[in-house]
């Protein structure tokens, strides 16, 4: 646990004025507590935490603080899992959850226009009732909003057909420090006006800007989906035969691995059960029109059991298709049955080289005695590879950090990069320059001054060096 | 006071993952850490080194501003004991004089003694006096305690003689079924134990009803108040044993749970810790027995009813999650063709026993959130199976200005079976 030690640049004229602007600002050592971690479950203490709820008063609040200058960090539902919202030089943690309306679905056009505070899982039932369909879906969709998941750039099992966060942000509304309120993007399927502010902010983890409204597009509603759950011996099996799918011009809509170690942590009550001597798991979802499911899946099964598949299962109901995936998702908390201390890197390589990467792990494991796990995006090749561990054993932790070290340096060397969806925040800030050269680094930092002169947003995000 | 429970070192195990966020009734109206799971988890972790934390206002409303639900603890990936933990530190935190006021007199108010007695007679008095005032909406009339009056509508009537000072029977059945009223059944919805008594005796299996029996102890339990409950609990289990019945049923979802409560309440008094956990596994749910054992199927109306009704059924927290969980009952409603019914979404109506009395206007925004769906389709009635949900229908619908009764199953089952009585009769 670290503290803030920074003397509190808050004082009583400045949260007097805070409090003129959103009628309530949060002092007290509970509340302060409260928005003091995220999902990454570090804490930094904030000064003070506000809610705003529209889009002038986080003009002003932006306004204030650059005239002022006292760090601001934004907040969506808290649950980012590399510090984005985390206060590490105290500030004003600003919350943007009350800012929660979908303003507008465009039935004809295909476009949503929402607010950041909006909850993914809402906006997906909401869009899903229309006939609509919202493909990004984080682990965490269920409670992260709209905002967080654009300024992280969030992912999820579907990116291998369907894309990203990015994909589907056609515009924004973003604050700027010093108060202006700035438009990017547009509201239609083209547009190349001017530089794609639009992607530059989307995964910009609060370091540009506060995002106070959001364009996003939509896809009809696939007709059907099918999941497949198919167990293997091994991990290599499982590996290769996600490439061989891919090769076969096959794209479904999700294929997700589990190795030995995660399988361990599915619930007993796992829909048609685990066999015992599984070793790997893949989960693959397909969808589209019906004939052309069946036609694919049976394709699929042909490949799964020329790579030795031990069993396959196809979900009979939705709801059993529900429990599988609600069991994937609980898998990152779930790993902390090994350990206390979790680090969890979200890694991605080409995916053909997954086996590769695979046996890098397995080497190192035996190697160091550590517990690994790795499971994820096998589809595209996004990796969450986690150590569990106790961070008070000084050995322990010793290890596990040349552990990583060695897993990002043989992560580029496949051609691959250090985050597919989690962000850089603070826990991988040390290993940007790895993968960034100097001089690019360099322009994202004229671009960081560009927007935020005096480095009062979010400030200790994403760059090296700025926290110590 | 310093914490040395395991309850609390497991707060430790909260990672701060966020999914209670997806869940927590109280969060998804408030919007505030404070209010979910993990803020909780959070605050009590650093109360562990920082005592004063525990005279702070706004740490003592966090700790209040819990349902008790269990909608996160059966969530919670890493399986962390949130209730056990949330209960553990409300021990340490004193309440306010407004719900002093209303746990003590919720205690004399259950207690057979003359004050109990005198107690129950001034608040129908009072009730009479202030129930002028009140519409008279489906019946229903005041409701306990009178502390907490203010922006209520929905008041039950009181009844000075509680349900098990007039129930009498002579035992038949070869089977020692024992009826644990709850304060609810005893004291204001007679109605209930009525008709569960009455089925009973219908179906050649009189239950037993101890008169001397108090509450279960579970707004004692709630408020962190472990001695009164412990005593209301050991009180309740002597009762039980002196009859040592086969069964114990209970038409209160919360009592029920409570029942199961005791053995960890009493866990390190060898004696009545023992005799808790025998007991808690008679403890069985009204409704359920009687459709386990098929006692219902020759003496329902079925199918050739020409009732028309659309119900809204709620499943009360304590039948949805934790030690007490059992299926909504469906096969219920089975026999009929012509009853609609629409079944409670996953959520916690709001009441939480003294949730609603500390934080009213909160608890009605929760109970609001369900709502639409009342607009959307025309319900008829409510049925639930526990008092505190049964209190919060009835005053959320009120508030609303919506005009359906609400009930408890077995008091809708026990109509339909009088109406064909009367039917019968008519024919005859």
């Amino acid at each position: 646990m670290k503290k803030n030690n920074k003397p509190n640049t808050l004082n009583k004229t400045i949260l007097n004025e805070l409090k003129a602007i959103t009628g309530k600002v949060l002092t007290t050592e509970t509340d302060k507590q409260c928005y003091a971690y995220d999902a990454t479950n570090m804490q930094y203490l904030p000064d003070a935490i506000v809610f705003p709820e529209n889009e002038d008063q986080v003009s002003q609040i932006l306004k204030l603080a650059n005239d002022v200058e006292f760090p601001v960090v934004p907040r969506g539902a808290g649950s980012g899992l590399t510090g984005g919202a985390l206060a590490v030089k105290g500030g004003l943690v600003v919350v943007m959850t009350r800012m929660n309306q979908i303003i507008h679905i465009d039935m004809d056009n295909l476009v949503a226009d929402v607010q950041p505070g909006v909850v993914t899982g809402i906006f997906h039932q909401r869009v899903h009732h229309l006939g609509l369909f919202y493909p990004p879906d984080p682990s965490s969709s269920a409670y992260s909003t709209l905002g967080g998941n654009v300024a992280e750039c969030a992912g999820g099992p579907s990116a291998v057909k369907y894309g990203v966060t990015r994909d589907y942000v056609l515009g924004l509304n973003v604050v700027i420090p010093g108060g202006a309120i700035i438009q990017t993007g547009v509201r239609t399927a083209k547009g190349v006006v001017g530089y794609d502010l639009t992607r530059l902010i989307t995964g910009s983890e609060g370091t540009l800007g506060i995002i106070t409204r959001i364009t996003l597009r939509l896809l009809p509603k696939p007709k059907s989906a099918q999941t497949l759950t198919v167990f293997y011996p091994s991990m290599k099996y499982a590996a290769e035969n996600v490439s061989a799918i891919i090769r076969n011009g096959l794209i479904p809509k999700t294929i997700e691995y589990l190795d030995h170690a995660a399988l361990a942590c599915m619930p007993a009550d796992f829909p048609g059960g685990i066999p015992s001597e599984a070793k790997a798991m893949l989960i693959i979802e397909i969808d589209g029109i019906p004939e052309q499911i069946d036609t694919e899946s049976s394709q699929i099964m042909d490949l799964a059991y020329q790579h030795k598949a031990i069993s396959i299962k196809k979900a009979k109901t939705v709801t059993e298709s529900n429990a599988i995936w609600k069991a994937r998702k609980a898998i990152s908390p779930a790993l902390y049955k090994y350990a206390p201390d979790k680090i969890n890197e979200d890694i991605v390589v080409p995916r053909s080289l997954i086996p590769e990467f695979v046996n890098k792990v397995d080497e190192l494991r035996h190697a160091t005695g550590l517990t690994m796990i790795t499971f994820g995006h096998a589809g595209d090749g996004n990796i969450h590879f986690t150590v569990m561990l106790d961070k008070n054993n000084a050995d322990t932790k010793k290890k596990a950090d040349l552990v990583i070290e060695s897993i990002f340096d043989y992560t580029l060397s496949l051609g691959g990069t250090l985050s597919g969806e989690h962000g850089i925040g603070i826990s991988k800030a040390a290993y940007l320059e790895k993968e960034i050269d100097s001089q690019t680094l360099a322009l994202m930092r004229q671009i960081k001054h560009a927007f935020d002169p005096k480095g009062i947003l979010n400030p200790g995000k994403i760059f090296p060096g700025d926290i110590s | 006071m310093i914490h040395n429970n395991q309850e609390i070192s497991y707060a430790g195990k909260c990672i701060r993952c966020g999914l209670c966020m997806s869940v927590c009734p109280v969060y998804q109206v408030s919007l505030d850490e404070t209010d979910v799971a993990r803020g909780k988890m959070a605050l009590l972790e650093w109360e562990q080194s920082h005592a004063d934390i525990k005279k702070s206002k706004r740490f003592q409303q966090a700790i209040s501003r819990c349902l008790l639900c269990g909608a996160c603890t059966n969530i919670c990936p890493n399986q962390v004991t949130i209730n056990d933990c949330i209960q553990t530190a409300r021990q340490n935190v004193s309440l306010n004089v407004k719900e002093k006021l209303v746990m003590s007199s919720m205690y004399t108010f259950s207690s057979l003694s003359r004050s109990g007695y005198l107690f129950r007679k001034s608040g129908s008095i009072l009730q009479k006096c202030v129930g002028k005032k009140i519409p008279e909406l489906s019946g229903l009339n005041l409701r306990f305690p009178i502390t907490s009056l203010s922006g209520r509508k929905f008041i039950p009537k009181i009844n000075t003689e509680p349900f098990t000072n007039h129930y009498t029977f002579s035992p038949t059945s070869p089977q020692k079924i024992l009826y644990f009223t709850g304060c609810g059944a005893n004291y204001m919805f007679n109605q209930t134990a009525l008709a569960l008594t009455e089925i009973l005796k219908q179906i050649n299996h009189p239950a037993f009803v101890p008169e001397n029996q108090m509450c279960c102890g579970l707004p004692f339990y709630a408020a962190g108040d472990n001695q009164k409950a412990a005593t209301l609990a050991r009180h309740n289990i002597d009762i039980i044993d002196k009859i040592s019945p086969d069964i114990i049923l209970t038409t209160c979802a919360s009592c029920g749970a409570q029942i199961h409560q005791w053995k960890h309440l009493l866990k390190n008094d060898s004696d009545y810790g023992i005799r808790a956990k025998k007991i808690a596994n008679l403890q069985k749910d009204a409704t359920a027995f009687l459709l386990e054992n098929n006692y219902l199927k020759n003496s329902l109306p079925g199918r050739n009813s020409s009732m028309i009704e659309k119900i809204w059924y709620h499943h009360p927290c304590h039948m949805r999650w934790g030690e007490t969980r059992i299926p909504v009952p469906k096969e219920l409603f089975s026999p009929f063709d012509s009853v609609n019914v629409i079944y409670s979404d996953n959520q916690c109506c709001g009441n939480g026993g003294k949730f609603q009395i500390s934080h009213f206007d909160l608890s009605m925004k929760i109970f609001e959130k369900r709502l639409d769906l009342f607009r959307q389709h025309k319900i008829d009635r409510v049925l639930t199976s526990c008092t505190g949900c049964q209190l919060q229908f009835s005053e959320g619908l009120l508030q609303s200005n919506i005009s359906v009764s609400v009930m408890h199953p077995l008091e809708w089952i026990y109509q339909l079976l009088n109406d064909k009585k009367a039917n019968r009769t008519v024919k005859e």
